[in-house]
């Protein structure tokens, strides 16, 4: 057995976990270059060969995986690079990505910035055709039409075609005829159907969905082949793979077939890492938020008796991707995010970032707007010469001009007290985050374990869990690399859809147990070319269910992978009026309908050792107890706190606060009023009174 | 100066207030049932102080939003005093004569008790499909008198300390022509104050019932102070503004909204005087409806941030004569009251861009498109699809408007075409932006849209409550006007124009209706457009060769054009 790696390709810093053929497990964190993924990895990957002593081609040709999660479809959306797309779509609905289904956020704001339609207006061809609700032909596919809008597109050099019907999901006859015709007319054509990409109800969504994915499939192609290609030149034989939008991993040929399954690639690997983790240290009841604190955004997900929910409303730059996504909710709050102080006297942090360039003030790149990073420079809550495992100097005086200018003197405080004023702040923002996604659906986080992953959250995690009544903090010794090592412990999954509309008044249970089965033979078909051992096969079988007249639905987990008798459906309708009265306080007497039927096809990863530390600083002799003066609101001002070094903390020791434990690449401050146990995995439980 | 600490106490407060208006909102859109609520969001929640006053809002519609705290200001004030309310109570109400909006926005609130003091209100207010009366949708543009517009509730007790009243419910179920859907939004709306109260309790229990009043007063008191500011940046001065409503439907008479507002320093005066009399047609609004109108276009078209609540109104002073249709009296009709709550909102902007030069957009569309289609099948049965479109939105300073695009007063989101389709014999034939419908200018005011549809079902008829079909949504600074609305009866092949304002108009099977929205005003003179920006809008069809040569002169795609 080889070695296994995952690697997490972010916009500033890519992170690496390596488990050696002894089991042994490495971080490491390199920085991306900028541009194609397969120089930011294998840049990343000559750096760990160098490290461990080895050839590329040596660390290579012995690995058994490389699992990647990657920003490329992400960011291909927001910058506006995925491929010359051109969208084939019903007469008289050409303007449906424009339109989107309306509505705005912030409704007294009168100049308005309203994202282009995701595919140009004059790329956008509608053609005669029209299916009904009922899956009945209104009007047949003009195919004359469909042949001269190929002409129109191949004259404009258009790189890859979405095809989105109304009501293609109650008849695809249209949309496949379509896919046959740009076979004949243009072999070789990347295109998208969208009752395959996404067959749910609600045009826009789908429409979305498809653009989205015909439009990556170029980039997509492009990188993983140049990533396949330079793993063959260098002897690689393992498996790569990708993580997908659920959280999973999958196969390449997976994602060429449905790139739109890479959004959001990378982030969503957290929520699984954060559960894993947690479960490794002996947490009960599997009720955890996970956090992930990056440069410029955070991330939140929430897990409950051990599930993490998903959804199909991710939005990214605007369009919405409509593909099942972990439910993670994404703030624009970092280590760089911005402070700035408004003309009515109140302070606001983010969701602007000095990003990766200039950076935060004490990058000292050029940078002057006062960052949540400068804040805890000024605080002294980071060490100017450790921070990102040493590979960038801080400036403290830059750092202290930037909070005075922009936030100190505007409100006439002390420059310590405006950081304070900042981390609270960002502070709060991401507790209205996480009450987003915990206390607006009904939950408790008071019954929740926080666990903090990201470089400086364990600096801002116990003053989190505080606001939010939780706790217990934990702080995994991989905090710094937390979605890489989600990556590199996260199952093989893929899902599979059948729209298919039902009532419980009048249940069509043949019809519904045949779909059921098609599921089946999809989820097993898919486990098999996986090569998953029976073992570690698991289906997660569910239903889009509601109350006749809702028109959203809420995601049923089936008791049984067949619906039987009477009993059966008696069993499933139960279980949706228990869902819905967990939700929304309230149960209802209506039939239940059911849109639409998914199977998750899931093959177990095999555990992961633990990490327990940075060998190389641990062979080394341990630094002594050291201090270092803080400024601590509670403690009324500056007070000289124990540092701890994490790799030298043994197991089971206990860390009274106020103290900071700092990693090769992470750091947690145990505020006053709490108290932390260094666990047996090399994290940090804290404990808050 | 505030200190240090109560900042952010302060700060954190106000979030978890709004926080709970926010997960109100969630549930309400989550359980009702509706595609007014479910898919055009139209219900908005909110939380009160103890003494009634609105302190936190969910992010919905302004015009619901400002109309809540009138709302419960009068329920408190005249029909059921602070003492009368125990715990567990809801109180709801539609009636516009005692605080409502209109009959179809059906309002409840709650008291929220923690340790038996009383420490603030919940509240929801959510449109519902239909509430009765002499029009399906309960738009009926014929009604003369307020008795015709639906079941009118009073401030009446639906709740007493918990207990649903059964009798009260099946008054109100009896009276309307979708029982079901009305009751399930119903239950959804009561049920979301329960989610709002705990966490309300919750906040008290956290920081103290005193701080939580305590804040609760310094928020407004913030909230004023902004809006102070904001109005002390403008120049003192008078500025006058007008603009036009069709008519009421009933006569032709066009019916003017004039303002005219007066800035001293931090105090900012609305007058509404000469505005016309209230009408015989349900276009008139309540003096609560037209404040909401009011404050919504001050506070949007002073442009600062300012957390919208209570606090924000205190230095808006209201002129609005008895009698007129910015202040109508009872019995009037009231249903399509949103017509001049647009035009109040045109014509305070109008009036803003004279105070703010180069800082505020010439004239949305100004209209909700609303419409009601009732369908009567054997085999379906009745229903009433009921639909809220909108139209371009007016050319900014420095830029062009956006197509379709929703003015935060109604903030409306758009139905999916196959959420209708799947629940209505209604076959959709067109949804797109509408060509040349956007006023010429230096910046092109946005395109408004085309709704098209079939009636399959055997019987049916058409409601319409629409504005713009004559005065058109004016341009600035030498912008021509966005393009007049049409709405339009396709019969056997044959194209007639129908009037803005209708109902009962009975409909077979197989007509097209098709609606038409106006554009936005355009900015600056169109002969100072961007030739490149022409060729642009060319390209993608949204300015026709015919309609760019005789505003601008030029006729040229930057891109050749394909399947307009």
């Amino acid at each position: 057995m080889g070695c296994e790696i995952a690697a997490d390709v972010g916009g500033t810093f890519t992170d690496f976990v390596v488990r050696d053929a002894a089991g042994r497990v490495s971080l490491y964190k390199s920085s991306t270059t900028p541009g194609r993924i397969a120089d930011g990895i294998f840049d990343g990957l000559e750096r760990i060969a160098a490290r461990r002593d080895v050839s590329l081609s040596g660390l290579l040709a012995g690995c058994d995986s490389l699992a990647i999660g990657t920003t490329v479809a992400t960011n291909a959306i927001l910058e506006g690079k995925a491929a010359k797309t051109a969208l084939i779509c019903t007469a008289g609905f050409r303007d449906t990505l424009s339109i989107r289904e309306g509505g705005k956020a912030d409704s007294y704001n009168i100049y308005i910035d309203y994202p282009e339609p995701y595919i140009a207006r004059h790329l956008t061809f509608g053609v005669a055709e029209r299916i009904n609700a009922e899956g009945g032909v209104e009007a047949p596919l003009d195919e004359a039409a469909v042949r001269a809008a190929i002409r129109q597109m191949k004259a404009w050099h258009v790189e890859a075609v979405a095809v989105a019907l109304i009501w293609s999901i109650a008849n695809p006859r249209h949309e496949q005829r379509i896919g046959q015709v740009l076979d004949e007319e243009w072999p070789g054509i990347p295109y998208s159907l969208s009752h395959r990409v996404s067959p749910s109800l609600r045009e826009y969504r789908r429409f979305s969905a498809t653009a989205i994915d015909a439009s990556l499939k170029p980039v997509v192609h492009q990188n993983v082949a140049a990533i396949e290609g330079r793993l063959q030149a260098h002897g690689f034989a393992g498996v790569l793979t990708f993580v997908t939008s659920n959280g999973g991993r999958t196969a390449t040929a997976d994602i060429l077939a449905k790139p739109v399954y890479l959004c959001l690639s990378g982030p969503s690997a957290g929520p699984h890492a954060g559960t894993m983790l947690a479960r490794d240290e002996g947490i009960e009841g599997g009720n955890i938020v996970t956090i992930d604190m990056g440069g410029t955004s955070f991330d939140v997900s929430i897990t409950t008796g051990w599930n993490t929910p998903m959804h199909r409303e991710g939005v990214i730059g605007g369009h919405m991707f409509g593909v099942p996504s972990v439910d993670v909710r994404t703030i624009g709050a970092g280590g760089g995010s911005i402070a700035r102080v408004d003309a009515g006297g109140f302070i606001h942090v983010g969701p602007a970032s000095a990003g990766a360039w200039p950076g935060p003030a004490c990058y000292g790149r050029g940078g002057t707007l006062p960052t949540v990073s400068d804040a805890n420079l000024v605080l002294g809550l980071i060490d100017p010469a450790g921070f990102a495992d040493g590979q960038i100097e801080l400036s403290p005086p830059a750092a202290e001009r930037a909070v005075s200018d922009h936030v100190a003197k505007p409100l006439g405080m002390d420059v310590r007290q405006a950081a304070s004023l900042i981390a609270l702040t960002v502070e709060q923002n991401m507790v209205a985050a996480i009450e987003e996604i915990t206390v607006r659906r009904g939950i408790d986080p008071r019954q929740y374990l926080l666990v903090a992953g990201g470089s400086a959250a364990g600096l801002h995690a116990a003053a989190i869990a505080r606001e939010l009544g939780m706790k217990q903090v934990l702080v995994p010794a991989v905090a710094g690399v937390l979605s890489a090592y989600g990556i590199a412990t996260g199952d093989v999954r893929f899902g599979y859809a059948r729209a298919l509309f039902t009532t419980s008044a009048r249940f069509d249970a043949r019809g519904v147990n045949a779909v059921l089965a098609e599921l089946e033979a999809d989820g097993t078909a898919y486990l098999d070319r996986m090569r998953v051992p029976p073992a570690r096969r698991r289906f997660v079988v569910t239903a889009e269910a509601r109350y006749a007249g809702q028109v959203w639905q809420l995601t049923l987990p089936l008791p049984r992978p067949r619906v039987v008798g009477a009993a059966g459906l008696a069993a499933v309708v139960e279980a949706f009026h228990v869902l819905h009265e967990r939700h929304y306080a309230v149960r209802a007497t209506d039939p239940v309908e059911f849109t639409e039927w998914n199977l998750l096809a899931i093959g177990q990863a095999v555990p992961m050792g633990v990490y327990a530390g940075d060998e190389d600083r641990r062979r080394g002799a341990p630094p002594g107890l050291r201090t270092r003066p803080v400024f601590l609101m509670d403690a009324g001002g500056i007070i000289d706190i124990a540092v701890h070094a994490a790799d030298h903390v043994p197991a089971g020791m206990r860390i009274a606060g106020p103290a900071l434990v700092e990693g090769r690449l992470t750091v947690a401050l145990v505020p006053r009023d709490a108290s932390a146990v260094a666990t047996r995995n090399g994290g940090l439980l804290m404990t808050l009174v | 100066m505030r200190n240090q600490v109560d900042a952010v106490r302060l700060e954190i407060i106000r979030s978890a207030l709004v926080a709970a208006a926010e997960e109100m909102s969630v549930a309400v859109f989550r359980a009702g049932r509706s595609n007014a609520i479910r898919e055009m969001l139209d219900f908005s929640t909110a939380v009160f102080d103890a003494n009634g006053q609105n302190v936190a809002q969910a992010a919905r519609i302004p015009m619901h939003l400002n109309t809540m705290a009138p709302c419960l200001e009068t329920i408190l004030a005249r029909h059921i005093p602070a003492e009368a309310w125990a715990e567990g109570d809801v109180v709801v109400t539609n009636d516009p004569y005692c605080g409502g909006s209109h009959l179809p926005d059906v309002l409840t609130f709650r008291a929220v008790f923690h340790d038996g003091q009383r420490i603030g209100f919940a509240g929801t207010m959510c449109h519902h499909t239909d509430i009765g009366g002499g029009a399906p949708g309960s738009y009926n543009a014929a009604a003369t008198e307020i008795f015709a517009e639906g079941v009118r509730i009073p401030p009446l007790k639906i709740k007493r300390q918990g207990v649903l009243n059964d009798d009260l419910l099946a008054f109100l179920l009896q009276n309307v022509r979708e029982p079901a859907t009305l009751k399930g939004d119903l239950v959804a709306q009561i049920a979301a104050l329960d989610l709002g109260a705990v966490r309300m309790i919750r906040i008290a229990e956290r920081y103290g019932r005193d701080i939580l009043l305590a804040a609760s007063r310094q928020i407004l008191e913030l909230s004023e102070q902004a809006v102070r500011r904001a109005i002390a940046a403008v120049p003192d001065g008078v500025y006058a503004f007008e603009d036009f409503v069709d008519s009421d439907g009933i006569s032709d008479q066009p019916v003017r909204i004039a303002a005219q507002l007066t800035i001293t320093g931090d105090r900012l005066v609305v007058d509404l005087t000469g505005s016309s009399p209230q009408t015989a047609g349900p276009i008139n609004c309540t003096l609560n409806v037209a404040k909401c109108a009011i404050y919504y276009a001050t506070i949007a078209g002073l442009g600062g941030e300012f957390h919208a609540n209570s606090g924000c109104y205190l230095p808006i002073a209201v002129i609005a004569p008895e009698g007129t249709v910015v202040n109508a009296l009872s019995p009037a009709s009231v249903v399509n009251r949103i017509n001049v709550g647009h035009r109040i909102v045109n014509v305070i902007l109008g009036a803003l861009a004279q105070a703010r030069p180069g800082r505020i957009p010439a004239a949305y569309y100004g209209v909700s498109y609303l419409y009601a289609v009732q369908a009567i099948d054997p085999a379906m049965g009745r229903s009433v699809y009921l639909d809220s479109i909108v139209g371009g939105w007016g050319a900014e300073p420095t830029r062009d408007g956006a197509h379709v695009f929703s003015c935060g007063l109604h903030n409306l989101a758009s139905i999916p075409i196959e959420m209708i389709e799947s629940r209505h014999p209604i076959t959709f034939t067109r949804y797109a932006i509408r060509q040349d419908s956007g006023g010429a200018g230096r910046f092109r005011g946005g395109n408004g849209m085309v709704r098209e549809f079939r009636l399959d079902a055997a019987d049916g008829s058409l409601a319409a409550n629409f504005d713009r079909f004559r005065f058109t949504p004016f341009g600035l600074e030498g912008g021509q006007p966005g393009a007049a609305g049409r709405l339009v009866l396709v019969r056997d092949g044959a194209e007639r124009d129908l009037p803005a304002k209708l109902v009962g108009l009975r409909l077979q099977q197989g007509d097209i209706i098709r609606v038409e929205t106006s554009g936005g005003g355009g900015y600056g003179p169109a002969a100072d457009r961007d030739g490149a920006a022409v060729g642009r809008d060319i390209a993608a069809g949204y300015v026709s060769p015919a309609a760019a040569t005789s505003a601008y002169g030029r006729s040229e795609g930057s891109t050749q054009v394909h399947g307009a």
